[in-house]
């Protein structure tokens, strides 16, 4: 049951980006770009790489031909399959996925309801149907790996990838879960092309160049992110990868206006992680070259004060773009390959501005701080340690 | 963030939208009378059926597939849920934004504002938002928990939980949760979903839609009948409740959630190993067992498959008492409506605690030999249950089980 000291580690990642399928073409892609300094891209790159990742044996099991679920199944079989199939079984079998998804399958509801529509009920495959709910991809991934936990998706705006994570580790603590599949999924709608265009959100140049004087916009990017957090039971089966301290976010309570709500995630979170704003070496913020780069800038210099200068602040979406619902399992990601390497991947993507933050390089990252803020106001925030053993500090 | 605590949560407000009638009396009212719910509609587009029927929302004024806002910009869904929830809200005597403030909204759905999106697919309306100057709203399914949090003035967080059938059961549970967690200090847990479409046009060419009547354990079943509405849940600790002077309905005692991971089109009626992981979950979490449950509210949907593993799954859970324990589904009468479906049932569940009657099956007229526990065919029967068991099964093999109990029952 609930207990607070039960410690959430993270077990393993899996990605899969425009930079590749898998952590690894990601991680080289970030520390390439220290030294390319976010050179221009087009927005069409930033769809989903091709599959090279073996998963004829998951599209067996599964027979989808839905390229989003094939990502989903390709990152998994990348990054994951060791780690799962070195689960205790009953572990694996009851292991429970979470995934955040901010708009669902819109092109497989789009093409269904208009085939109905407009060439007749008899053309439309009932075997599409199931494609056509936000839920699919979750289910999907539940049969290529046979587990039987609960199978869930969650919307919650913008940050719900996050939220998903940080209800997964809800779940872990209290002790409702031994073991989570949590992240978030998305694909480039022509709706959210639309939204971001009728904003004039969208970067003309199609480069996103977070917090840089000359950012004119985001571009929406395609990507999966996967966090496997397990309940450290005191075996001392393997200390994780990281540790998840604390969390907030639409699992931790919205009030007030946008700022105030950063603000308030930012503070819950380093609350429930016993940390104050200087224990934090680095932040991983969502920051994509609009104007919500000053909110957020904003919001942190306010809870960091004059120390803002010397901590790192990492925005990883000059790489990936705006992946809305993957973008938070992504920073997070981000943050514990720099948790085990010393040195956060990311830089900024592009030159400071004057007035925006110094150049920071960590000799040592301990703990780091994960921040979404959507274009939608909604937020969160996730509080990452380095992991060690029990009781030692 | 307060400490996490391990009580069991309490339901001081419920609220109802449902092809039976709107609030909670027209609802219990109807169901003890074994009234039937389902109607012929009139469908725009074709299905493949002559006759096309559902369990519609006609308290509103207006017919299926009608939104009541100008330009279908306030979605059928969002309505029902406002509604509910102010229902809820009202009942738990929860007025003001002090006792609001840290109140959470979970909405469990398997569509969203369904509506909605077919209003903005259409190639006219895509076209014109398309051109320069409108401001084009992002198509997120969290829209429809967003609107609730602002309409009803709540400030805790606000999630859209999508398990399809299963989500109204998965919303109490996320909601249970959050409060658990000292997250939140109270939860609206709301199942909801409007008649889209999509949906029946699906439903018509799986052939999971019945041409004629929802008969669910009957041998001659041939599928469900798609309704519409919306049930919602205030779930709080009952200490918070008693001080604000509420009357506690009924305890949420435990939630067990799980996923077949067979593929959608691969169920098998005796491969229940899934639910058994989820009936232990709900059981651990409400320290009880299986030969505590004197009732089960039954998902029972009426397919073939579906109700057959039903009941081969409490077999295997109830043991030799499977055949003393009353079934029953009551679907039979409002029709499956879809998210909206566990959340209905559940609070056909309280109402069976508090006011000592359950529901019938009706159109239960040929036993199947394959089904034959007690469905209580038809009529409903007084009973004053203490320990009720809630089953929810979605399409695509999520299950969320939910145990309710009789406030102060030990």
């Amino acid at each position: 049951m609930s207990d607070r000291s039960a410690r959430i580690l993270v077990t393993g990642v899996a990605a899969s980006t425009r930079c590749g399928v898998g952590v690894g073409p990601f991680f080289a892609r970030l520390e390439r770009n220290l030294s390319s300094n976010g050179a221009p891209s087009e927005g069409d790159r930033y769809r989903f790489p091709p599959i090279t990742t073996d998963i004829s044996e998951y599209v067996r099991i599964t027979r989808t031909e839905n390229e989003l679920t094939r990502q989903l199944l390709a990152a998994v079989a990348a990054d994951l399959t060791q780690t799962i199939e070195a689960m205790e079984a009953s572990d694996r079998e009851r292991m429970g996925i979470v995934i955040g998804n901010t708009s669902g399958n819109y092109a497989a509801y789009r093409q269904f309801y208009l085939t109905g529509l407009n060439l007749g009920y008899i053309r439309v495959n009932p075997a599409h149907l199931p494609g056509t709910l936000i839920n699919y991809q979750a289910v999907q991934l539940s049969n290529a790996l046979g587990i039987k936990g609960q199978s869930t998706t969650l919307s919650s705006g913008s940050s719900c990838g996050l939220d998903a994570v940080g209800h997964a580790a809800m779940r872990l603590r209290l002790g409702k879960d031994e073991s989570m599949l949590a992240g978030g999924i998305q694909e480039i709608s022509e709706y959210d092309r639309r939204f971001l265009r009728s904003r004039r959100l969208l970067s003309p140049t199609g480069c996103v160049r977070p917090y840089a004087a000359s950012r004119d916009g985001t571009i929406p990017g395609e990507a999966v992110g996967l966090l496997l957090l397990s309940r450290d039971r005191g075996r001392g089966d393997g200390q994780g990868l990281a540790e998840v301290l604390g969390w907030a976010g639409a699992v931790g309570g919205l009030t007030g206006e946008p700022a105030a709500r950063v603000a308030q995630v930012i503070e819950e979170s380093l609350e429930m992680a016993r940390l104050r704003p200087e224990d934090i070496d680095a932040v991983f913020s969502s920051a994509n070259g609009t104007s919500a780069d000053e909110l957020e800038l904003g919001v942190l210099r306010r809870i960091f004060g004059d120390r803002l200068g010397s901590v790192a602040v990492y925005a990883i979406k000059s790489v990936i773009g705006e992946c809305f619902a993957a973008s938070g399992p992504l920073q997070c990601i981000a943050a514990v390959h720099a948790l085990n390497h010393g040195e956060p991947p990311a830089d900024r993507g592009a030159a400071p501005s004057k007035g925006f933050l110094p150049a920071v390089r960590l000799g040592r990252c301990t703990r780091a701080l994960v921040l979404c803020v959507g274009l939608d106001h909604a937020c969160s925030a996730m509080v990452f340690g380095r992991t060690r053993p029990q009781g030692s500090d | 963030m307060k400490p996490a605590f391990d009580r069991p949560q309490q339901t001081p407000g419920l609220g109802v939208v449902s092809p039976l009638g709107i609030g909670v009396e027209r609802f219990h009212e109807s169901l003890s009378s074994g009234r039937n719910g389902i109607l012929p509609i009139q469908v725009p587009w074709a299905t493949g059926y002559e006759l096309n029927q559902a369990g519609v929302v006609t308290e509103l004024g207006l017919p299926a597939f009608v939104s009541d806002g100008i330009g279908g910009t306030d979605d059928r869904a969002h309505t029902f849920a406002r509604m509910a929830g102010r229902m809820a809200l009202e009942q738990a005597g929860l007025h003001n934004p002090q006792q609001l403030c840290r109140c959470a909204v979970i909405v469990g759905t398997t569509w969203g504002a369904a509506l909605e999106v077919e209003r903005s697919t259409q190639p006219r309306t895509a076209r014109r938002s398309a051109g320069n100057g409108e401001v084009v709203e992002p198509h997120q399914y969290n829209g429809l928990s967003a609107g609730l949090k602002t309409e009803l003035g709540l400030g805790g967080p606000d999630l859209v939980v999508t398990t399809t059938c299963a989500a109204g059961n998965h919303a109490i549970s996320m909601a249970a949760d959050l409060v658990q967690a000292g997250v939140a200090d109270a939860a609206l847990a709301v199942g909801v979903d409007a008649l889209a479409y999509l949906v029946l046009l699906g439903f018509s060419r799986l052939l999971l839609q019945s041409p004629d009547r929802c008969r669910p354990f009957d041998l001659n079943r041939n599928g469900t009948i798609l309704a519409e509405g919306a049930g919602a849940l205030l779930v709080e600790p009952a200490a918070r409740a008693k001080r604000r002077g509420a009357e506690i309905l009924a305890e949420v005692a435990g939630c067990g959630l799980s996923c077949d991971a067979a593929g959608p089109f691969e169920g098998n009626a005796t491969d229940v190993r899934s639910l058994h992981i989820a009936a232990e979950a709900a059981f651990r979490e409400a320290r009880c067992k299986p030969e505590d449950i004197d009732y089960v509210s039954a998902h029972g949907s009426a397919t073939q498959l579906n109700d057959r593993k039903e009941t081969f799954f409490l077999k295997s859970l109830l043991g030799d008492r499977a055949y003393d324990v009353p079934v029953s589904s009551i679907k039979s009468m409002i029709g499956h409506a879809q998210g909206a479906a566990a959340a209905l049932e559940a609070i056909a569940c309280i109402l069976s605690l508090n006011r000592g009657v359950i529901y019938p099956t009706v159109n239960l007229e040929t036993p199947d030999p394959e089904c034959d526990l007690d469905y209580v065919a038809n009529e409903a029967r007084e009973c004053r249950p203490d320990t009720i068991l809630s089953n929810a099964f979605g399409l695509g093999g999520n299950n969320a089980l939910v145990i309710f109990r009789r406030w102060n029952h030990r």
